[in-house]
């Protein structure tokens, strides 16, 4: 056993230069793999938080309303009023059912926007009495959608999942983007770990063929190259985790969460995702280093 | 009771792309303890006969048993254990240049997982048979051919093997060395080891009176117990000894 870690680390000694080049290799694009790992959770993390308050609103007519659910200059009646809620609190998706009405949505809009200009010339009037659903599961709002949608007294039905899905889907794809180019890195490291190790197996060609000769067995043979493989592997992976933990630590934590507030990622995402990142690590190290060794344990 | 080693049982071995045979229906049989040359002109399968037995290659057809095993049948992973048992030393030494002499010779032992204290005590002593004994600090290149190939049939050797090959081991060395190394063989021998030596060397083959395979074109052409070189006088096996051969 201190043979073959006295070898490994003779290895890595002559070939100080390629196990640099690899561990740098490593880091940059297991960081990088292990930021779109974080970025996921993140897009899930603010994805819950924002699905759980969605609600879809049900705005009844006014009398601008031009929706053909709308009589032209008519607002809806309290029969309309009725029958829609009762069809809403019918519906086995919806949890609650909220009325808001003009003025409560004016009094709303005056609170949240003191300084608006368009408050001088808006009225109650302007404003829509709505119904306001939360859904049991946000998931599952296009039942309840077009059940109300074509009503009587219905001008629009406004689900906020539209806007969040757009954004959510750019979100998306700049985690893919991220995953994807760490993915390029990952295939050239992968590439480099397999040349380093058949450099250092052609260099030393004669030993591995008196080993061979003399009866070593494979594991012996092998083991001091994947050791020397998984040790500079190991080096980027801790150095990509260090890397992610600092990110996640300062610029998160530290900033993001102080000056944005809301929910972010913290440390027990990057420990997850560091378990990956170290898995991935080992994987890629051992898989190049056994097709560059293999010609040299064929028996 | 004589204890048969190595039996080749109807081999042939064609390389792949190749349509001539380089052995063709080998039969032989080849006793512990036994000192056989493998004489033939180069290209009549010599080194494939001793590569089979090492289990670098397969037979294309017939059985190899070597130590009771039919490697034909062994799984690769067995070849090391089967290679621990057979010493193997070339015509051009094979040491390792940045190791010392007691170093070249630890390493077949380092490799195949012995103890420290076993090597501190095997090596020496191993040294010391091969009368190098006080030049275990030497690089190779410090040293005579002849001391070189020393080293190289100490390393073979320091395990114990139960057979030796040897492929030309003194191709390499002028007349009187080379009969320095074949002193150390017979020693070797004598210690119950079934000696496998493959030479080109007239000379050696006739002063030692040992058995004699010949091979010519991948075929044995001679089996003679206490054989001289030349060829083809007789396919006697068990029959007189030919004092004259054509020499080389």
């Amino acid at each position: 056993m201190r043979h073959m870690f006295a070898e490994a680390f003779s290895g890595i000694r002559r070939n100080a230069s390629m196990t640099l080049a690899v561990v740098i290799t490593m880091w940059v694009s297991l960081a990088l793999f292990g930021a779109g790992l974080l970025a996921a959770d993140q897009v899930e993390l603010t994805k819950g938080r924002w699905y759980e308050k969605i609600e879809i609103s049900v705005f009844l007519c006014i009398k601008t309303s031009k929706s053909p659910n709308c009589e032209q200059g008519e607002e809806a009646t309290q029969a309309q009023k009725n029958e829609i809620r009762r069809t809403l609190e019918e519906n086995p998706e919806v949890e609650t059912v909220y009325y808001e009405s003009k003025a409560a949505a004016y009094q709303d809009f005056r609170e949240y926007y003191p300084n608006a200009q368009v408050l001088a010339i808006m009225t109650e009037e302007d404003m829509q009495d709505s119904f306001r659903v939360k859904l049991k599961d946000p998931e599952q709002y296009q039942g309840v959608v077009s059940a109300v949608a074509h009503m009587k007294g219905v001008q629009a039905v406004e689900d906020m999942r539209k806007f969040l899905d757009s954004i959510f889907a750019w979100l998306n794809m700049a985690r893919w983007a991220t995953i994807g180019a760490a993915l390029v890195l990952l295939v050239a490291a992968t590439l480099q770990i397999g040349n380093t190790i058949r450099m250092a197996a052609f260099n030393r060609r004669r030993e591995l063929g008196i080993m061979r000769l003399v009866g070593a067995s494979n594991w012996f043979i092998l083991l001091p190259f994947l050791l020397e493989a998984v040790i500079s592997a190991l080096i980027g992976a801790l150095l990509a985790c260090a890397t992610l933990v600092a990110v996640v630590q300062f610029v998160i934590r530290g900033k993001a969460q102080v000056e944005i507030g809301g929910d972010w990622i913290d440390l027990s995402h990057v420990q997850s995702a560091s378990l990956v990142m170290v898995l991935v690590a080992v994987a890629l190290s051992v898989v190049p280093t056994v097709v560059a060794t293999h010609r040299y344990l064929r028996v | 009771m004589k204890k048969t080693v190595i039996r080749f049982d109807d081999v042939s071995k064609v390389y792949p792309g190749q349509k001539r045979p380089a052995l063709s229906h080998v039969n032989v049989e080849i006793d512990k303890g036994e000192f056989a040359f493998l004489v033939g002109p180069s290209g009549s399968g010599k080194s494939t006969f001793m590569r089979l037995i090492l289990r670098e290659y397969l037979p294309s057809s017939g059985h190899l048993y070597v130590a009771g095993k039919d490697l034909t049948r062994m799984h690769s992973w067995k070849v090391p254990a089967l290679r621990r048992r057979i010493g193997t030393v070339f015509q051009d030494f094979r040491l390792l240049p940045g190791k010392t002499v007691h170093e070249n010779v630890a390493f077949a032992l380092q490799v195949i997982g012995k103890p420290k204290s076993l090597i501190k005590k095997v090596v020496p002593e191993t040294l010391e048979l091969v009368d190098l004994a006080g030049k275990g600090d030497r690089l190779p290149e410090e040293l005579s051919g002849g001391e070189q190939q020393r080293v190289a049939i100490a390393r073979a050797f320091v395990n114990r093997p139960q057979i030796l090959i040897a492929d030309e081991p003194t191709g390499n060395l002028d007349p009187a060395t080379s009969v320095g190394i074949m002193k150390l063989l017979d020693r070797i021998n004598k210690a119950n080891t079934t000696i496998i030596m493959a030479t080109p060397d007239a000379n050696i083959v006739d002063q030692m009176r040992k058995r004699v395979i010949e091979l010519v074109s991948g075929e044995v052409v001679r089996d003679q117990v206490k054989g001289v070189y030349g060829y083809g006088q007789s396919w006697d096996y068990t029959g007189p000894i030919h004092g004259t051969g054509r020499r080389r």
